[in-house]
């Protein structure tokens, strides 16, 4: 039996007291315990991406982070990025562009894809495909992925929306 | 059985509301955020979670296994080997494969215990405390080594194995698959030709890589019925392959379809169910999962079979071919999976899309200690579509004619016969693919050019032709409820592909109502009727003729039921946009309103029934290969393929695809060109830069670090193109796609490379090592 820790973390905005293996995966604590399904597992090598959540905003492997190393801190899942029931511009440009086929990767693109435009708003095409680059997709061959984020960033520059702020 | 024609519907395309139309898929919102429920997310009360113990070694009798400590470890319900299971057999081509290994072993990563605990990571602390004596046997690695007499056999008892259908299989050997085609008179071609080419090529192990992996569970009850929540493409294989290796009766297994992470074909077959029904049979009840590892994905699942290739080819010297021979040397590994399936699909399609009236196909599927091949995108027409294409390029070379003229010379038209006896009587498109695919390519490209000396570019072209499995046969049942929204029970499976919506848009058009109002869902075999399988591009074709006939149906049961709520004859009565009309006149009764009008106000539901099978479909013939229908439809596909060559680092860099495909009317443009740019992507990691490394049997990179999928960075310009093209019996004229999207793209690649730096690479994949070599032996050569 492994020991346990203490852990206050806050996923999505809600703050949750658990007390957990010190051997738990972020992503196991974010499926398991808390009934999050969005978050996937695809290797659990921290390869593929599918993973992907943010805490306090930069983007990590969820399958090769320890839950205990998240004590005190903000996670956002794909189940956090709503905004008062509206989907986030980059779901909507996913959905417009023809960048999800089976889904599973979509999760963990989307994550990273939130986190790379906060951080470059004005991106170039090699930009964007150079964030995208650890996100494994088999389906569609990723030209959708990048024109959705090319699509959401032009428009947020010509200010059609309103600026992307997300809790984390 | 009686196997009718279908009505094609010949629709004024100007008038259609939903087909070829732009069609928003109803499951992506799910997708986005993170809603979906896949295999992997589902969970039972009171659910187990299993592991299996897998053999290290490739060849190896089992001596002894002591599962002892393993049953005493806190958690653990239970532990079993084949001695606690009867001696169960599956397999979709042959029942060779046991549920767990019992005498010996024949692939590393092979089953030989499994345990059921209340947790993962109790499962895998138990599966390390099961001890096995192995003593290992000589195996056999090379396929061509396998096919000689006097090679250590795999399966000694190859002949004791119930097998599906008759594949040549050679007991006392280790070919467990022989399809032949005889046409014509080979010898007689080879006299008439002016020139003889022999070439070879070879490809490599790919794994499908589906980001899902492979994910089940298994429940039994007291009455015995298995039910498993599956992931897997076709339920009703599940159905046929689990009730035929238990021995229970069909209805007696029931397979419920989770949400899919990608299939590629690796989704086809049993694969986890086997493993978790073992279990469940001693759980008392318990549902037992079992997730597969991204290395099981690798080691433990099926895989592209790796095939040698020898094509003989007699030429004219104005590049019309009078023979063509070919030898195709399938490497199914340890057990067969649907390896004789495959290997008989490659031999069908191996010729190309070529009039050739002198040909003999042999194509082997032979056991080997390797990694298990079985069903991949394709199925087989990948691996001869490298062959046919590549040699084409090469013959041009040696002959000095151009690559698109050697193909327009030979390529098929209407009318031709195939080398399987078949005359190509409708929808026969690839010439045009042809001609779209040198127009779009003759327009401008976005890469910039490099003026690097060390760079170097070229342009290579590639055509082919797959056919799809026939005879097959899908049923659906469109259920209408009072409302006059309806439900489509069908068991094709959407694997992200876009089929429900292609489906939704069929069904939206016959019934003459809004797409809204038209809901897919997974299959659950209990419920809905049989779908032959979600492969072989089959299942816009099959499954929307079905719907045509299942909508007629339907609104013929409405007609009969608006009689008299109308006052008409039937005669007089005609459906049309979700409402019985009187055929010239403004009088109508909408879906909704007959119901109620019938029934009463709580209403009811109406179902209309349909079923497809293609007509004309006989079995080919044993020795030759031949039929006057060998496929329900043929797809027909041309790529080309730009790229540069920096001939100091061996690197190829794509900087352009374009696609050109026949596939039919197109119901789905946005799923469809969706299908191309992922199809083409998946070619080009085949092409370039993914293989399995297999080494006596194991598998040294079974992991995303090192087994290399293509990236962001990796993608080149694609350009997409359909060519108008009808058949005559799809519905709306529609036929097939997705398989065809990554077959000619190696070959397109391949005669690239020639181009631009004289270079042939013959073995897949095409890496900056072999490329370096072949520069450097050209060098020496001159």
């Amino acid at each position: 039996m492994n020991p346990q820790e203490k852990l206050a973390i806050t996923i999505n905005g809600e703050t949750h007291e658990l007390d957990v293996p010190v051997n738990k995966t972020l992503i196991d604590l974010i499926k398991e315990d808390l009934g999050l399904i969005g978050t996937k597992d695809g290797c659990r090598q921290g390869i593929c991406g599918a993973c992907t959540v943010l805490v306090d905003g930069v983007p990590i492997r969820s399958c090769l982070e320890l839950a205990v190393r998240c004590n005190g801190k903000n996670v956002t899942t794909i189940e956090g990025l709503r905004d008062a029931g509206n989907l986030h511009p980059l779901q909507q440009a996913f959905i417009d562009n023809g960048a999800v086929q089976c889904g599973y990767c979509t999760p963990g693109m989307l994550m990273m894809a939130v986190a790379f435009l906060k951080e470059n708003p004005t991106p170039t095409e090699e930009e964007v495909r150079k964030a995208l680059i650890g996100n494994i997709c088999r389906c569609t061959g990723y030209t959708g992925s990048v024109r959705a984020v090319m699509t959401v960033a032009e428009n947020q520059g010509s200010n059609q929306t309103k600026s992307i702020e997300i809790t984390a | 059985m009686d196997i009718e024609s279908s009505k094609p519907t010949a629709q004024d395309p100007q008038k259609l509301r939903h087909v070829g139309k732009p069609c928003k898929r109803d499951d992506l919102i799910n997708k986005v955020t993170g809603k979906w429920i896949y295999g992997t997310d589902f969970t039972l009360p009171g659910m187990l979670y299993a592991k299996a113990l897998r053999s290290p070694y490739p060849h190896a009798r089992i001596v002894s296994i002591d599962i002892s400590r393993a049953q005493q470890f806190p958690g653990v319900n239970t532990v079993i080997t084949a001695d606690d299971l009867p001696s169960y057999r599956f397999g979709s081509a042959i029942r060779d494969e046991p549920f767990l290994a019992c005498d010996k072993v024949r692939y590393t990563g092979e089953p030989i215990a499994a345990v059921a605990a209340i947790s993962e990571e109790v499962a895998r602390e138990a599966i390390d405390l099961i001890d096995v004596e192995y003593e290992e046997l000589p195996g056999v690695y090379d396929v061509l080594e396998a096919m000689q007499p006097g090679s250590t056999l795999v399966h000694e008892d190859m002949d004791q194995y119930e097998m599906e259908g008759e594949y040549n299989r050679c007991p006392g050997s280790n070919i467990v698959g022989h399809t032949k085609i005889r046409h014509g008179d080979i010898e007689q071609g080879f006299l008439e030709s002016d020139e003889i080419y022999e070439d070879v090529f070879t490809t490599q192990h790919v794994q499908h890589c589906s980001m899902e992996p492979h994910v089940g569970i298994a429940k039994i009850d007291e009455d015995g019925s298995v039910t498993i929540w599956s992931s897997c493409q076709s339920p009703y294989n599940a159905v046929r392959d689990m009730a035929n290796a238990l021995g229970l009766p069909y209805n007696m297994v029931r397979i419920i379809c989770t949400g899919v992470g990608g299939g590629f074909g690796g989704k086809n077959y049993l694969r986890v169910e086997p493993l978790i029904v073992a279990l469940a049979m001693h759980t008392n009840g318990r549902p037992v999962k079992l997730a597969f590892t991204r290395d099981e994905e690798f080691i433990a699942s099926v895989c592209k079979h790796p095939v040698h290739l020898t094509f003989k080819t007699g030429v004219k010297r104005d590049g019309t071919i009078t023979a063509r021979k070919i030898t195709a040397i399938f490497d199914t590994g340890g057990y067969a999976d649907t390896g004789p399936l495959v290997a008989r699909n490659g031999a069908f399609s191996g010729t190309g899309p070529y009039r050739i009236p002198h040909v003999s196909v042999d194509s082997y599927c032979v056991y080997t200690n390797n990694p298990l091949g079985g069903a991949f995108r394709g199925f087989g027409v990948p691996q001869l579509t490298w062959a046919h294409e590549s040699q084409m390029d090469m013959i041009a070379t040696r002959l000095n004619i151009d690559s698109v003229d050697i193909r327009m010379r030979n390529l098929y038209d209407l009318g031709d016969k195939t080398c399987t006896g078949e005359v190509l009587r409708t929808s026969v498109g690839v010439k045009d693919t042809l001609h779209l695919a040198v127009d779009l390519s003759n327009q401008g490209m976005q890469h910039k050019i490099s003026d690097s000396p060390r760079i170097v570019r070229g342009q290579g072209i590639a055509t082919m032709h797959k056919l799809t499995n026939t005879p097959s046969t899908s049923s659906v049942i469109i259920k209408m409820h009072a409302d006059g929204t309806v439900n489509v029970l069908c068991s094709t499976v959407e694997l992200g592909q876009g089929i429900y919506a292609a489906l939704r848009q069929i069904t939206a058009e016959q019934l003459g109502i809004p797409m809204e109002h038209v809901r897919i869902r997974a299959p659950d075999t209990d419920y809905t009727p049989f779908d032959q399988s979600t492969s072989g591009s089959r299942s816009v074709f099959h499954s929307g003729n079905a719907l045509i006939r299942a909508a007629d149906d339907l609104t013929n049961k409405l007609c009969k039921m608006a009689v008299p709520l109308l006052d008409c004859p039937i005669d007089s009565l005609v459906y049309n946009d979700g409402a019985v009309w009187q055929k010239n006149s403004n009088k109508f009764i909408t879906a909704k309103e007959i119901i109620a009008g019938h029934f009463g106000p709580r209403g009811a539901t109406v179902q209309g029934d349909g079923t497809f099978t293609p007509f004309g479909a006989k079995p080919p013939d044993k020795e030759t290969g031949q039929t006057p229908r060998m496929s329900a439809f043929w797809m027909y596909a041309t790529q080309i393929a730009d790229v540069e060559v920096d001939v100091e680092t061996g690197r190829i860099k794509v900087l352009r695809i374009v696609a050109a495909h026949d596939a039919g009317t197109i119901i789905n443009p946005e799923g469809a060109e969706g299908q191309i740019v992922g199809g083409v992507v998946q070619g080009l990691g085949a092409t370039l830069c993914e293989e399995m490394h297999v080494t006596e049997g194991v598998i040294t990179n079974p992991t995303f670090v090192e087994y290399k999928l293509p990236t962001t960075m990796d993608i080149p310009e694609i350009v997409t193109g359909f060519v108008d093209s009808f058949h005559d019996e799809g519905p709306f004229g529609a036929k097939g796609l997705s398989e065809p999207a990554l077959a000619p793209t190696s070959a397109a690649v391949a005669n690239a490379v020639f181009n631009a730096i004289g270079v042939r690479i013959t073995s897949l994949p095409i890496t900056p090592e072999k490329i370096l070599h072949a520069l450097k032996l050209n060098q020496i050569d001159t």
